[in-house]
């Protein structure tokens, strides 16, 4: 008796699930085609560089007191590890360049430091709109060294640090 | 006398014994689907020289993109016009098949040079949304040159006479531009979506004319 019962309850569930699989199949594709709108805007594009100043010898004691952007004028935030300091630069879309100013503690005048760039724009997808893409062409600077590590900017990269600045 | 020394150069393996004209019939439906519209067409040729085959491919079209962005409430459209070239060589896994069908394994070099024009609006970078952004796009470039590598395995089969029947999946890679100054191109013509799209399928109607008729392979 109970073997029958078994026997009917698996026959009839193999009958409804042949019947009901193309239904499920189709479904399942509609969920498929549905998440085709649902868009990820992340994009590794910076748009900002991020430098750390370093003494030049790894002896030396560094002290940078100030670090001053150039139009907009305005003071960077710094961040002051063991030996190094470190700060992000946003980059502006508009101009080809950003100059600015790194003050020490063992100088009287400030280092200049200009960065120049390229910018192109990257569509994300429609639903997200644009990203910039900046490459980095070359930098200037009055004293010290300084060492491109990343041409072109982006969370992928390696290294966090895209310049390195030594004074 | 002419058709004996044709023999004998395609028993050396090194004379062509037929040449292939195709055309892909599912390239025509690439840009009818979701937000693409536009048309692009392919014509492919090939030369066999017994277990290699010499193949190029040319292909022509324009490309529009509409969608709606709601990260700046604003429409984004990118516009593309122009034609492609694919040339490289194949490998023939089946050897002296009656019909001279196809399975191979090749790769590719291919350029596309084109115009385009992209509107939208800057609204994202790595850390999220910007802030005091919406920069509008609106620019357009002409004399763009996009280039890359494939990896090409694929298969051809006689169905009827000279007529032949195929398909070639592709792994393209190395993309890289030329002339793209002001932004990068979203979507190529030959390739596909430039931040995507790393995988391509083509499926070709095609012609036979055999060189010799004594040609073994």
């Amino acid at each position: 008796m109970l073997v029958s019962i078994t026997w009917i309850i698996l026959t009839l569930g193999q009958r409804i699930m042949q019947s009901i699989s193309p239904l499920l199949v189709f479904v399942w594709l509609c969920f498929i085609v549905g998440c085709r709108d649902f868009k990820d805007c992340r994009t590794p594009c910076k748009s900002f560089v991020e430098v750390v100043i370093n003494p030049l010898s790894e002896g030396d004691a560094l002290t940078v007191t100030k670090v001053s952007r150039k139009t907009p004028d305005e003071s960077v935030l710094l961040q002051r590890f063991a030996n190094n300091f470190l700060f992000e630069l946003p980059l502006n879309p508009n101009t080809d360049s950003v100059q600015f100013e790194i003050y020490t503690s063992t100088t009287k005048s400030p280092t200049k430091v200009g960065i120049y760039y390229h910018r192109q724009s990257v569509l994300i997808s429609h639903q997200c709109g644009c990203a910039y893409k900046y490459t980095i062409k070359k930098m200037t600077i009055t004293s010290g060294k300084y060492k491109i590590l990343n041409k072109e900017l982006s969370a992928f990269n390696n290294s966090n640090i895209d310049i390195q600045i030594s004074l | 006398m002419l058709v004996s020394s044709a023999s004998t150069w395609a028993k050396m393996r090194c004379a062509p014994t037929g040449i292939q004209i195709g055309i892909d019939i599912l390239c025509p439906l690439y840009y009818e689907y979701y937000e693409r519209k536009g048309n692009q067409y392919e014509f492919s040729t090939s030369v066999d020289f017994a277990s290699f085959i010499l193949e190029g491919d040319y292909g022509w079209g324009d490309i529009k993109w509409e969608g709606y962005s709601q990260a700046t409430s604003s429409k984004s459209s990118y516009a593309s016009k122009g034609n492609y070239l694919r040339v490289g060589l194949n490998y023939n896994l089946l050897q002296d098949t009656p019909d001279k069908n196809l399975a191979f394994l090749g790769v590719r070099y291919a350029g596309s040079f084109f115009k385009d024009h992209l509107v939208s609006k800057v609204s994202y970078d790595s850390k999220g949304p910007v802030k005091n952004g919406n920069n509008l796009i609106d620019n357009s470039q002409d004399n763009v040159m996009a280039y890359w590598f494939e990896a090409v395995a694929g298969v051809k089969v006689k169905v009827w006479k000279i007529m032949y029947v195929g398909g070639s999946i592709r792994y393209k890679f190395g993309l890289h531009f030329v002339r793209a100054d002001s932004y990068v191109p979203y979507d190529v013509l030959g390739r596909g979506l430039s931040n995507s799209e790393p995988f391509g399928l083509n499926i070709y109607l095609s012609l036979r004319i055999p060189f010799s008729r004594n040609t073994t392979t």
